[in-house]
């Protein structure tokens, strides 16, 4: 085999978030209108490889992901060892706008995935100026947690198995394998009580089931892709949200569970393909 | 069919090493059928139907016949691919020692799987 590199560069920003100084790791490949990633709950950015792999995506979009402040190689901030990670709407809204700002990112794409498909949504309601399209990947406006949380951080039970575990049925049948196990390595390598702390958002704190309507995609347009297999977000949570916001475009991805770019790229992309390059003719339509 | 698990899980070695630390007797309910299934260091040493009113296990794993067939489908339905998402739909009832079950979740996960048509359809 013929060593090769990615066109994938990462780099650790130094910036404040949310009132304390973080150390930030952050890939980007491409360039043309800026594509911000976010990824999903205990994971981290590396779910978007095939994303920033692509060149069909590259040559018109920068791709960014940061890996959240706890996840991937962004460091917890100093004194995490005497707190309990636990993620607010607040909180989140508020990282991926300082992220942006630090970025110097003028109206970004952003597409996030399940916590991120979640934030998505947040962002639509709250800030739809500050962006020029929202793609929601695995969104729903809710979701009520369906096993013990308190499983996925305790001394006697080891986190990383567990998370892995747990994770594993919500890929789809079809994912292949490589990918599928590296969707589920991610999740094996998450902190301690990091999973958890993100669910506190998925499944209590980041609950807009009864604001959702109020989004207004002429603001900004809404575009969702759920994997039919999918038993976190389902499609039908997906679809309720389609039905209740005018404008907002849904699609059911055949085959594929809850992390799409990352269980299955190849498949995802024939998916995500077509709505960059609507977003990409808005663009010009706009600049014209 | 359930007898086929012994043969199934020790005959996999990965997962025979996987469920190393795994010394228990889970039940298995299928419909209105029950097993006892016996696991040591990972393989299954037994098999039994059970009849009797008292029965010691560590948890059970109870679900209707139509639900344990679809989820052993090669490519189950979405929702009935996965013990988990079972239990999401509440196809799948899990009782008992569920720390037993929690801490070897892949294991059992993997060993309940294995029943599944894997021939292509």
């Amino acid at each position: 085999m013929k060593p090769r590199f990615e066109p994938v560069v990462g780099r650790y920003m130094h910036l404040e978030l949310l009132g304390r100084p973080h150390r930030l790791y952050i890939e980007e490949a491409g360039q043309g209108i800026p594509l911000l990633c976010l990824h999903t709950a205990g994971s981290d950015g590396r779910q978007y490889r095939g994303v920033m792999n692509d060149p069909r995506v590259t040559e018109n979009f920068r791709v960014i992901a940061f890996d959240m402040p706890w996840h991937g190689k962004s460091s917890p901030p100093a004194g995490w060892q005497d707190e309990e990670y636990k993620l607010t709407s607040r909180d989140y809204t508020q990282m991926i706008l300082e992220a942006m700002a630090a970025l110097e990112l003028d109206k970004p794409v952003v597409m996030g995935c399940s916590i991120g498909g979640r934030i998505a949504l947040h962002l639509a309601l709250d800030h739809p100026e500050k962006f020029r399209a929202i793609v929601g990947l695995q969104a729903g406006a809710h979701a009520e947690p369906y096993y013990d949380l308190s499983y996925l951080h305790r001394p006697d039970v080891h986190g990383g198995e567990m998370c892995g575990a747990m994770i594993s049925g919500l890929i789809g049948p079809n994912a292949p394998d490589a990918d599928r196990w590296e969707t589920q390595w991610q999740y094996m390598q998450g902190g301690p009580g990091v999973f958890k702390g993100d669910l506190f958002f998925y499944t209590r704190d980041g609950d807009v089931r009864d604001r959702v309507a109020k989004i207004d995609t002429t603001k900004c347009p809404l575009f969702l892709l759920t994997g039919e297999y999918d038993y976190s977000c389902t499609p039908a949570d997906t679809l309720a949200i389609a039905n209740s916001v005018k404008g907002a475009e849904a699609t059911i991805m055949k085959g594929m569970g809850h992390f799409p770019m990352s269980e299955d790229p190849k498949s995802f992309l024939d998916y995500l393909l077509p709505v960059l390059s609507r977003i990409k003719a808005d663009a010009q339509r706009s600049a014209a | 069919m359930i007898e086929e698990l012994a043969d199934k899980v020790n005959g996999d070695a990965a997962l025979v090493r996987r469920g190393q630390y795994v010394d228990t007797t889970f039940l298995l309910q299928v419909g209105q059928d029950s097993y006892l299934v016996t696991v040591e260091k990972g393989r299954i040493a037994s098999i039994k139907r059970e009849g009797s009113p008292i029965v010691p296990h560590s948890f059970a794993l109870r679900a209707s016949r139509e639900a344990w067939t679809e989820f052993w489908q090669r490519i189950p339905k979405p929702g009935f691919h996965d013990l988990i998402a079972l239990t999401k739909f509440r196809h799948l009832k899990v009782e008992g020692d569920i720390k037993v079950f929690m801490s070897h979740l892949r294991y059992f996960k993997d060993v309940l799987a294995s029943l599944r048509n894997k021939a292509a359809s």
